[in-house]
């Protein structure tokens, strides 16, 4: 009687396994938050080291020499191998138009590191672009929670 | 920003725009395996090589917070290229914010 009841137990575990969904860490839309937090960091990290290096490079070479900059361009790598992960599963404008998010994470990052400032207009653009990304997001959040 | 820098700047956003096309190449297709994938992805690390070495150069001049978010004419730029090299469906609802983006970044740049 036991093994009668188990077997649609099982049968309804096993079929729970196959609809299961990916780990949080393999979902894409996680490697394009990743990337655009590494992007934004780098970013950041250039302007220090590009700051702290003597110009007259007309490309930036004499940079390389910065420990900031350096450590951007691992940023950058970790940010790379995350976005070509996303791009595996999303096409590229709506995987690139979510990683508008740097255009919020940057300005934000850049007054709070930096001390550079924030106009009220700016402040208003930062907004703009959240609903943008917003207004892109939503559909493909619903679809995710139907999943 | 006079014309000059303005001519980098697009330099910068077409490399990656071209750069980003081809890493899609090399991720979006199940049959695009081994050396096939690792010649897009190459040719994508060349064009984002390429953009980042333009975009070097301009950081020294500008306030980063300034110069980012004129970056952003990218977004329809990116768009077109999406539509016409990969055939990717551009719907009303990803136009719209596309163009929100767009203007929220000019808001930003126009300070």
């Amino acid at each position: 009687m036991a093994s009668l009841t188990s077997e649609p137990d099982s049968a309804a575990l096993n079929s729970e396994q196959i609809v299961r969904k990916p780990a949080w860490y393999l979902n894409p839309y996680v490697h394009i938050g990743l990337n655009v937090i590494l992007c934004s960091v780098a970013q950041i990290l250039f302007k220090v080291g590009s700051d702290h290096t003597p110009g007259g490079s007309l490309l930036g070479v004499s940079s390389f020499g910065s420990v900031a900059v350096c450590l951007g361009i691992a940023c950058m790598i970790a940010g790379l191998i995350a976005w070509l992960q996303a791009l595996r599963f999303v096409p590229l404008i709506i995987a690139f138009s979510l990683a508008a998010a740097q255009q919020v994470f940057i300005p934000l990052g850049c007054w709070f590191f930096l001390g550079e400032q924030i106009s009220l207009i700016r402040w208003t653009g930062i907004l703009v672009v959240t609903l943008g990304i917003v207004i892109i997001a939503r559909p493909l959040a619903r679809l995710e929670e139907r999943l | 920003m006079t014309l000059f820098f303005f001519c980098l700047l697009l330099i910068s956003n077409s490399s990656a725009i071209a750069g980003q096309v081809c890493f899609k190449r090399a991720m979006g297709h199940a049959d695009v395996v081994g050396w096939h994938r690792a010649g897009w992805i190459g040719a994508g690390l060349v064009g984002g090589a390429i953009g980042f070495f333009f975009w070097l150069a301009l950081l020294p001049h500008f306030p980063l917070s300034k110069i980012f978010p004129i970056e952003a004419i990218d977004r329809p730029m990116m768009a077109v290229a999406a539509s016409v090299f990969l055939r990717e469906k551009l719907t009303p609802q990803l136009l719209v914010g596309i163009a929100v983006i767009t203007v929220g970044a000019v808001l930003v740049s126009a300070t």
